[in-house]
C-alpha cells in the first residue's frame, strides 16, 4: 500500500526528489561558472600573447629591497632571483606581524583594564585613546605616523648619539651583534632558542597549574632562550660580531638599524590594532562573575593579584576567539605597508610584477601567501583555544 | 521550500555566467569601434605631474600628455572634448590597459623591450624623449651622482628608475638605498621631510616637481642623465588598427611642424596647391579612411590641439614654468628626434 503510493507521486511533486535534482542543477551550474571563469582567464591571456608560467620567479630581480634579508640570507639584486626577492618580503611581513601582534596584545590588555578602573582619570584616558583609534582607518594613522611623528624626527646629520644609539629620521640605530657575511647563519638559532623557551614556559606553567606551587616559569623560559642562544653562537664558531653604528656622508652604517617605514608600520599596526583587544579585554573581563572577584577579595587577595589569577585566566577563554580575529586583521593590515615605502611582501611582489610584467602572476603569489599566513594564525588560535578552553565534563 | 532557494541561486548564478560569456565575446573586435560606439575616448593619464598630466583643483586635466589624449579623441570623434580622462598610477598603469579599463595611456612610460613583450602592451611612437636625473636638496654636498654613495634615493614602485639607478651604483661597485612610494607626491614628502639624501625619475619630471614646489630654489637638478627614456603611449596588445590610430595622432602633430601648419593657420592651408599638404590635410588620397577615420582626421587633431611645437610649447615651452629645452625632442630638420613617417 505504502510503496503504490510512492510510486503514485510524480517525481515533480516529490520533495526528496525536487531537492535532489536542485541541487544537481546547482553543482552544475557551479562547474559551468568556474569553468567559465577559467576559460575568460585564457582567453584573455591569450589574447594578449601572455603565457601564465611561474619562470619568470628564477629571473635575476635586479632591483633593491631597503630593507631585509631572506630569513638571515643576505639578498643581493645584482644575482639574486624573484624567488628570493619574495622571501625577502615575506620575512619583512612576518617581521612586523609577530612583533606586532605580542605588542598589541600587551598594550590592548593594559588599555583595556583601563577601561574598567575606578580612577575617573585613567578611565576616561583609556576611552579616549580606544574610540580616537577605533574610528579612523589604519591608513590615515600609518600617514601620520610616518610622515608626521618619525619623519618630523632631526635629520641624521643633526642627530647626537645617546650612547652610541642613534635616533633619527633614518630611524634607529644601535650597536648590536651582526651576522659575519662569511660565517653560518645565525637567524634558525634564534629561532629555535624561543621555540625552547616557550616550551620551557608551557611546561612550567602547566606544573604550577598542576601542583600549585609558585614556580617562576617566566624566568626559566629566558634561561631557557639564553642559554641555547649561547651555546649555538660557540656551536656555530662565533658567527656574530659586535658592531656599533658610525656616522658617515649620508647617515650612519653598522650597528642594528630599525628604518623609519618599520617603525612607523609597527607602532601604527600595534596602536590601531590595541584598540581593539582593549574593548575585547574589557568584554572578556566583564563577562567573568562579580562573584568571582568578591570570593577573591574574601580571601584577601589583592586588586592585581585577583585580576592576575581570578579574572584574567577566566576572561582569556571568552577573550581568545576576537583575539585571533585581530591578529588576522593585524597580518593583512600590514599590506598597508606599500603606502609608507616599507617592503612587506606585497610591496615586493608588486615590484616584481611591475618589473617582470607578471603581474597576474604576482597577485596570485600574494593571495597564496596571505592565505597560508591566515590559515596558520588561525590554526595556531584554534590550537591554544581548545587546549585552554573550560572543560565540561 | 529549500529547493526553490537553490534554484533561484542557480538561475542567479547562470544570469552572471551569461554575464562573463558576454564580456568573453566582445573580445574579438577592435577596440576602434568599442570607443566610437561608446562616444567617448577614455585615457589614462598621469594626475600629478605639472607640464605632462596634471588634475588642477577645478577638476580639468591639463598638459603635454593630455592634449594628445584630446588629440586621438579629435582624430576618432571630431571633437576633442570626447575624452574621459582617468589618473594612473606608475604600478597601475599597465594593469588598467591589460583590464580594458582604459582605451590608451599617455602617462611617462618608457618604451622598453620588456614591457613590449611581457607585460601584453603596444607602444605607439615616441612622443617626448627623456632620460633619467637625479635630484639634490640645494645644500646637499653631492655634485655628481657617483657622489652619492652610501646615500639613500627615493623614487616611486613600478617604474623603469628603480633598476635604472640601482644598475648605476652597482656598475660602479658603490651602495645605495632605494626606498620607493607608490605616487611621486609621496617620494617629494619623504624627500621634503629628509628620509631621502635625494630623488630620481626622467628628468623631465624632476623639472615640473622643481618647478611647481613652492621655493626651487631649495632643489639642485644633477648634470648627468643616467639612463635613456624614450616616453611613448601605449594600448593593449595585438589590435594594431587600434594601435594605428593612435600612433598616427601622434605624427599628425610631427608631421604638422614639418609642414609649418598650425592650429590658426591650418584652414588657411585647405587652398594650398601643395600635393603633400592636400593628401595631409585629407584633400587628396585615401589615407584617413584606411585608418577607419575620417579623410580629414588630421586636419581635427591639429584644430584641437595644434602641431607638435604647440603642444610641447603650451605645456613645457619657455613661456611655462617648466621651460625645458626642446633639445632631442626638436624637429629631425633642427637636429631633434621627431621624424613623421610621411602622410600617402
Amino acid at each position: 500500500m505504502n510503496s503504490q503510493m510512492q510510486a503514485s507521486v510524480p517525481f515533480y511533486r516529490d520533495v526528496k526528489k525536487l531537492a535532489l535534482i536542485a541541487q544537481v542543477v546547482f553543482l552544475v551550474v557551479v562547474v559551468l561558472l568556474i569553468a567559465l571563469v577559467i576559460n575568460n582567464i585564457n582567453l584573455g591571456l591569450k589574447k594578449q600573447n601572455l603565457n601564465f608560467s611561474f619562470d619568470f620567479l628564477n629571473q635575476t630581480a635586479g632591483f633593491q629591497v631597503a630593507e631585509g634579508t631572506a630569513f638571515g640570507v643576505p639578498y643581493d639584486s645584482s644575482s639574486d632571483n624573484y624567488f628570493k626577492v619574495v622571501f625577502v618580503g615575506l620575512y619583512n611581513t612576518l617581521r612586523v606581524a609577530v612583533t606586532g601582534m605580542i605588542l598589541a596584545t600587551v598594550l590592548g590588555v593594559l588599555v583595556g583594564i583601563g577601561r574598567l578602573s575606578s580612577n575617573w582619570l585613567v578611565g576616561r584616558l583609556a576611552l579616549v585613546y580606544v574610540e580616537i583609534l577605533r574610528n579612523t582607518p589604519v591608513l590615515v594613522q600609518l600617514f601620520v605616523w610616518y610622515f608626521v611623528v618619525i619623519l618630523g624626527l632631526p635629520a641624521i646629520s643633526k642627530a647626537q648619539p645617546i650612547l652610541g644609539v642613534y635616533l633619527s629620521n633614518s630611524g634607529l640605530a644601535t650597536p648590536w651583534l651582526v651576522q659575519k657575511p662569511d660565517m653560518p647563519n645565525f637567524f634558525p638559532v634564534t629561532i629555535i632558542a624561543v621555540l625552547i623557551g616557550l616550551a620551557v614556559f608551557a611546561f612550567f606553567s602547566n606544573q604550577r597549574a598542576r601542583t600549585g606551587k609558585p614556580t617562576p616559569a617566566g624566568w626559566y623560559a629566558i634561561a631557557a632562550w639564553l642559554l641555547v642562544q649561547i651555546i649555538g653562537f660557540f656551536a656555530l664558531g662565533q658567527p656574530l660580531e659586535y658592531g656599533a653604528p658610525v656616522r658617515g656622508n649620508f647617515g650612519v652604517t653598522g650597528g642594528l638599524q630599525v628604518s623609519p617605514e618599520f617603525t612607523a608600520l609597527l607602532i601604527g599596526l600595534v596602536v590601531y590594532t590595541s584598540s581593539f583587544i582593549a574593548e575585547i579585554t574589557r568584554a572578556g573581563i566583564q563577562s567573568v562573575n562579580k562573584g568571582q572577584t568578591e570570593a577573591a577579595r574574601a580571601l584577601g587577595l589583592g586588586y592585581s593579584e585577583t585580576l592576575q589569577l581570578i579574572i584574567l585566566p577566566q576572561a582569556l577563554r571568552v577573550m581568545i576567539p576576537p583575539l585571533g580575529n585581530q591578529y588576522l586583521n593585524l597580518t593583512k593590515n600590514s599590506s598597508l605597508a606599500v603606502a609608507i615605502g616599507y617592503s612587506d611582501v606585497l610591496n615586493v611582489l608588486g615590484t616584481a610584477g611591475n618589473q617582470s610584467g607578471q603581474n597576474l602572476q604576482t597577485f596570485f603569489i600574494a593571495g597564496i601567501v596571505y592565505l597560508i599566513l591566515s590559515f596558520t594564525i588561525a590554526f595556531l588560535v584554534n590550537l591554544y583555544n581548545s587546549a585552554t578552553r573550560l572543560r565540561t565534563r | 521550500m529549500k529547493y526553490k532557494n537553490a534554484i533561484i541561486a542557480s538561475l542567479a548564478i547562470a544570469g552572471i555566467a551569461a554575464g562573463v560569456l558576454a564580456v568573453t565575446a566582445q573580445g574579438s573586435t577592435s577596440r576602434l569601434d568599442t570607443v566610437k560606439k561608446r562616444g567617448k575616448l577614455i585615457c589614462g593619464v598621469n594626475a600629478t605631474l605639472s607640464g605632462f598630466g596634471f588634475l588642477d583643483s577645478n577638476g580639468k586635466y591639463s598638459g603635454f600628455d593630455v592634449d594628445f589624449c584630446r588629440g586621438v579623441a579629435a582624430a576618432v570623434f571630431g571633437d576633442a572634448s570626447k575624452v574621459d580622462f582617468v589618473s594612473l598610477t606608475a604600478a597601475a598603469r599597465f594593469t588598467a590597459i591589460q583590464s580594458g579599463e582604459v582605451d590608451v595611456v599617455f602617462r611617462n612610460t618608457t618604451f622598453t623591450s620588456s614591457r613590449d613583450g611581457d607585460v601584453g602592451v603596444d607602444f605607439g611612437p615616441i612622443n617626448f624623449y627623456d632620460g633619467q636625473g637625479v635630484m639634490v636638496k640645494a645644500d646637499s654636498a653631492a655634485k655628481r651622482i657617483a657622489d652619492l654613495a652610501g646615500a639613500t634615493i627615493c623614487t616611486n614602485q613600478g617604474t623603469t628608475t628603480e633598476q635604472n639607478i640601482n644598475d648605476y651604483f652597482r656598475q660602479r661597485k658603490l651602495q645605495i638605498k632605494v626606498v620607493t612610494y607608490q605616487d611621486f607626491n609621496l617620494v617629494m614628502a619623504a624627500f621634503n621631510q629628509g628620509r631621502c639624501d635625494a630623488v630620481t625619475t626622467d628628468s623631465s619630471g624632476l623639472a615640473s616637481q622643481k618647478a611647481t614646489s613652492a621655493d626651487p630654489s631649495n632643489y639642485r637638478i644633477l648634470g648627468e642623465v643616467i639612463s635613456k627614456e624614450p616616453l611613448a603611449p601605449f594600448v593593449a596588445q595585438n589590435d594594431s588598427k587600434w594601435r594605428d590610430v593612435v600612433s598616427w595622432t601622434v605624427y599628425s602633430t610631427i608631421y604638422a611642424e614639418e609642414l609649418e601648419l598650425t592650429s590658426r593657420n591650418i584652414d588657411a592651408a585647405k587652398t594650398s596647391t601643395d600635393p603633400v599638404v592636400r593628401r595631409f590635410l585629407g584633400l587628396e588620397g585615401t589615407s584617413g579612411k584606411g585608418l577607419g577615420l575620417s579623410a580629414d582626421f588630421a586636419v581635427d587633431i591639429i584644430k584641437a590641439v595644434g602641431s607638435y611645437k604647440e603642444i610641447f610649447d603650451r605645456n613645457l615651452g619657455p613661456k611655462t614654468k617648466l621651460n625645458l629645452p626642446r633639445r632631442q625632442n626638436a624637429n629631425y630638420e633642427q637636429g631633434g628626434l621627431l621624424y613623421s613617417p610621411p602622410f600617402r
